[in-house]
């Protein structure tokens, strides 16, 4: 009797005190769990901060026109050119964006299919100095679309002012998307 | 307060060590004894000790001869161990090793003190017990109250980073959510790996800025390509045009083609080409 008496005794000191050990371990693992997603919330917070630092170079799929269209005027408004001076924005054919030969480094992953995508913005009646001034600004502001190609050509439109040179313009603005990747098809 | 007992007044025997190491039960000893002992076992006070080697070596006494004698006493052993068991075993045996005042026979005084042993050892148990829980529990509160802090403080770095770069929509997704989505559309989107596409413009702007200054002469129409450049114009005469493609050709990194000049009736057009002196993209001045 005595004997489980002893025994019932030791037991339930052994209870109390792994009891609280097991809980005190449990506390102790949530705070290191806790603390490790901290640490992981913080260095992808850092990443965050360093990469909205970054220039865009890629948008996450394709843009609409009227995405284009409303940088094209919140530009030409920044810059002082009437709206007017837009004859057209028309889409080159998708994927046809000029892509140069340095493509992304292998076992870079990236989620999709890197892709051009290119849009014909026309300009009638622009002076050259609008022109550069539009360029310029679009070039400090807009970093997504990039102007791939410039042509410019003497208006034929009767100027108001003769004195000032004139002329219709069309620029390429080209923007590299990542499309989703496609699942492969049974064939 | 001591006490012996003759040897004629005990019995003794030496029971084998039980199989596979294990050890003889008291309620076994005594079955075993009872062969050994002309007594019956029922009348007998049984004390035993086990050897090193692990047999066993019992002292037993009338239970009616033990009562005679122990009254008073702490301590009640025999005179000495007989010299039949003293051969039979390899070590020495003291006859305090069989004190038979044990088990029912037990002085009241050593119950006693056994039982305030107990309570002490008991208690010294308790109390370590609780103070080792105690500094448990306390533990784990302060882990709980940083678990807090820490959550505290993971909102503050989300909410700070998130607020910094609010675009005026609000997400629809939890902070932690929202993190990891826009932290995977920036590593897309701007990752140094992507490719570069290469803006004309800056050459345009070089082109035109490097534009003689007193030539008679036009621009009529341009191309800025990421590889090239053809400008064609209206010029009063080819020494003009000359000039033109000459200044051109003089920006850094650039190859000028020979230009193309054809005589018209009020002077000549012409048609300038430059492409990249390296082959491959514009060097921007």
């Amino acid at each position: 009797m005595n004997r489980i008496k002893a025994i019932s005794f030791v037991g339930a000191l052994a209870i109390i005190c792994i009891s609280s050990w097991l809980w005190c371990h449990a506390q102790s693992q949530r705070l290191e769990d806790r603390l490790a997603s901290v640490r992981e919330v913080a260095g992808n917070a850092e990443q965050v901060m360093s990469l909205r630092g970054r220039e865009q170079r890629a948008s996450l799929g394709e843009r609409p026109k009227q995405d284009l269209i409303a940088r094209v005027n919140a530009t030409l408004t920044a810059v002082g050119i009437p709206r007017n001076v837009v004859s057209g924005v028309t889409t080159e054919a998708d994927g046809s964006a000029p892509l140069p030969a340095s493509r992304p480094s292998g076992g870079v992953s990236l989620p999709g299919e890197v892709r051009g995508q290119a849009m014909r913005v026309a300009f009638k009646g622009i002076q050259p100095g609008q022109l550069g001034a539009f360029l310029e600004r679009w070039r400090e502001t807009q970093a997504l679309w990039t102007p791939t190609s410039i042509e410019i050509s003497r208006s034929s439109a009767k100027s108001p002012a003769p004195e000032v040179e004139r002329f219709d313009a069309s620029i390429v603005l080209s923007v590299i998307y990542l499309s989703p990747a496609q699942p492969a098809t049974r064939g | 307060m001591n006490s012996t007992v003759p040897i004629d007044r005990l019995f003794w025997a030496i029971v084998e060590a039980p199989p596979r190491g294990r050890r003889w039960r008291s309620a076994e000893i005594a079955a075993l004894a009872e062969e050994l002992i002309p007594a019956s076992v029922e009348a007998l006070h049984i004390v035993e000790r086990r050897l090193r080697d692990g047999r066993t070596v019992v002292c037993a006494i009338e239970i009616e001869e033990l009562r005679s004698r122990c009254s008073g006493l702490l301590e009640l052993i025999p005179e000495e161990v007989p010299d039949l068991v003293r051969a039979r075993v390899d070590e020495p045996l003291d006859p305090r090793r069989f004190d038979l005042l044990v088990g029912d026979f037990t002085p009241p005084e050593v119950m006693r003190a056994k039982r305030r042993l107990t309570v002490a050892v008991a208690s010294i148990a308790a109390l370590l017990t609780i103070a080792l829980a105690a500094g448990f529990v306390v533990r784990g509160m302060a882990a709980r109250r940083a678990l807090e802090t820490v959550d505290a403080r993971r909102s503050e770095i989300v909410g700070a980073v998130i607020a910094q770069g609010a675009s005026g929509t609000q997400s629809v997704l939890p902070p932690e959510l929202h993190l990891i989505a826009e932290l995977r559309e920036l590593s897309s989107t701007r990752s140094s790996t992507l490719p570069r596409l290469d803006d004309p413009s800056s050459m345009a702007s070089s082109v035109f800025g490097a534009w003689p200054r007193g030539v008679n002469a036009r621009l009529d129409r341009a191309k800025v390509a990421p590889n090239s450049v053809s400008l064609e114009g209206w010029a009063e005469d080819s020494g003009d045009a000359q000039r033109i493609a000459d200044a051109l050709g003089a920006l850094p990194g650039v190859r000028l083609e020979p230009p193309q000049v054809r005589a018209g009736s009020d002077g000549v057009t012409f048609t300038i080409l430059l492409s990249p002196s390296s082959g491959g993209r514009w060097e921007v001045p």
